[in-house]
């Protein structure tokens, strides 16, 4: 069963309903309690990433994620909910810790040479590169998905599972092991978003 | 690479979808769950959906059809419409839309502004400007507009729009209420200005006539979203209803940068 962490951040009902869509069974986790059958959780997040990652901790549940994922749990962050499987951004003010599920941090978007970026980085885009991962199964480079966002992760090649150009080339779909984030909104991106969905809702029966 | 955004805005008023010439005449042209399902179809880029006249005749906020719509569409949602306090902005995020609009609430008020992007985060916070052109005895004045264009506002649309980016919001939708169901173009002098003066998002709204209006913005002012309403909704000369959107090879030609 899948789970949404419903933490008072992002939309929760959306994702919901892509799932049920998909015929695949998913319910929201509010309390550790609620974790009992889950083997895959979604970590969804908008705003800013101190507020989620603070409201992420208040909330109770980060202490029983942490367990579930050591012991082999699937996770998937999306947008702020990737950021925040990171070491540490540098949004707010005093650099702000993450989850650290993955190695490397979360860095604002750099004005390209002379010509100033407009931030956020807003609408939809494709892929540059896409390496072989089961969350990634027949998605191509000319898939888009709806991107706002004005930070993105930092990290090694070997965790970037596909990038994307916007300025600069960002990782876009990061994975370590049973971790994973996706930097697009997949619950908002028509068929590519809901392919990347069924690819992670899938991966226990693989 | 990012393209360019194509918008459908949808107005909506007492649970169902009218439309407007001028901001005057409005007609009903369906039901709004039944037009996104269409829209998610046709791979619509974005939803804007303006609860008519809530700001006037300050009737609530739809929360309940913007949840139905937000659930319904596999696209972003943007709302705009009578949102002029913080706790108006939690529950639209909390009912699934992805950015809050927030228009002559807002244009007076800056602490209104910063309070909902503390709340919500500046990503998802879009200042909606309606502006006209005013003759005068020497050229013309660019003048900020609200409720509906009955009041004129002694405000420059582009000296606004720095304010809001400013104050840390998300994008900017320009809105030429006297293009409003025209169909004779986007304003398109306007908007390169814009686009030099401003680095956040901008969205052009009012004018849109067909697929190569859109295609002219992104020629001559790069990076900008386009939206209509009209061009969506009608077809033929008698403009009869239907909820059209070009697919996706013509799309990408109009948006691609």
């Amino acid at each position: 069963m899948i789970g949404i962490l419903n933490y008072g951040v992002g939309n929760v009902f959306v994702l919901e309903k892509r799932f049920n869509e998909l015929n695949l069974p998913v319910t929201l986790i509010s309390k550790p309690a609620d974790m009992k059958n889950i083997s895959s959780f979604i970590l969804p997040g908008v705003g800013s990433f101190g507020v989620a990652m603070n409201k992420f901790s208040c909330s109770g549940l980060r202490t029983a994620l942490e367990e579930k994922v050591s012991r082999g749990a699937f996770l998937l962050g999306i947008c702020v909910g990737l950021q925040m499987l990171f070491e540490q951004s540098e949004e707010d003010e005093k650099q702000c810790e993450g989850l650290g599920f993955i190695p490397g941090k979360i860095v604002k978007f750099r004005n390209n040479h002379d010509n100033k970026i407009i931030l956020p980085h807003m609408g939809w885009n494709s892929f540059d590169e896409i390496k072989k991962h089961p969350l990634l199964f027949g998605i191509n480079k000319k898939d888009r998905l709806y991107y706002l966002h004005s930070f993105h992760a930092k990290t090694d090649d070997k965790y970037t599972q596909a990038k994307t150009t916007y300025g600069e080339i960002f990782p876009s779909i990061v994975a370590n092991g049973n971790v994973m984030g996706i930097q697009g909104h997949p619950e908002k991106s028509h068929e590519s978003g809901i392919k990347l969905l069924k690819n992670f809702g899938e991966l226990n029966a693989s | 690479m990012l393209r360019n955004r194509l918008i459908a805005v949808l107005l909506v008023k007492d649970g169902a979808l009218y439309n407007t010439k001028n901001f005057k005449t409005d007609k009903y042209v369906g039901d709004p769950i039944n037009a996104v399902k269409i829209f998610n179809e046709k791979k619509c880029d974005e939803l804007m959906i303006c609860g008519y006249q809530v700001s006037l005749n300050s009737t609530d906020i739809d929360f309940g059809l913007i949840r139905e719509v937000a659930e319904e569409a596999n696209m972003p949602i943007c709302y705009v419409g009578g949102v002029s306090n913080v706790n108006q902005a939690k529950k639209l995020i909390s009912v699934g839309a992805e950015k809050i609009g927030i228009s002559s609430n807002g244009h007076r008020n800056s602490d209104v502004v910063s309070e909902i992007i503390n709340e919500i985060g500046a990503q998802s916070v879009v200042a909606v400007i309606d502006y006209k052109f005013q003759k005068k005895i020497f050229g013309k004045k660019i003048k900020v507009v609200t409720h509906h264009n009955n009041l004129i506002l002694d405000m420059e649309p582009l000296e606004l729009a720095q304010t809001y980016e400013n104050l840390g919001v998300g994008e900017i939708v320009f809105n030429n209420v006297d293009r409003d169901g025209g169909k004779t173009g986007y304003d398109v002098d306007f908007l390169k200005n814009a686009r030099k003066i401003l680095n956040i998002p901008i969205t052009a709204l009012g004018g849109c006539g067909s697929l190569s209006d859109v295609a002219i913005l992104t020629n001559e002012v790069g990076l900008i979203g386009g939206a209509a309403s009209t061009i969506f909704l009608y077809k033929g000369r008698h403009d009869a209803v239907l909820i059209q959107y070009p697919d996706e090879k013509q799309k990408n030609i109009a948006t691609e940068l």
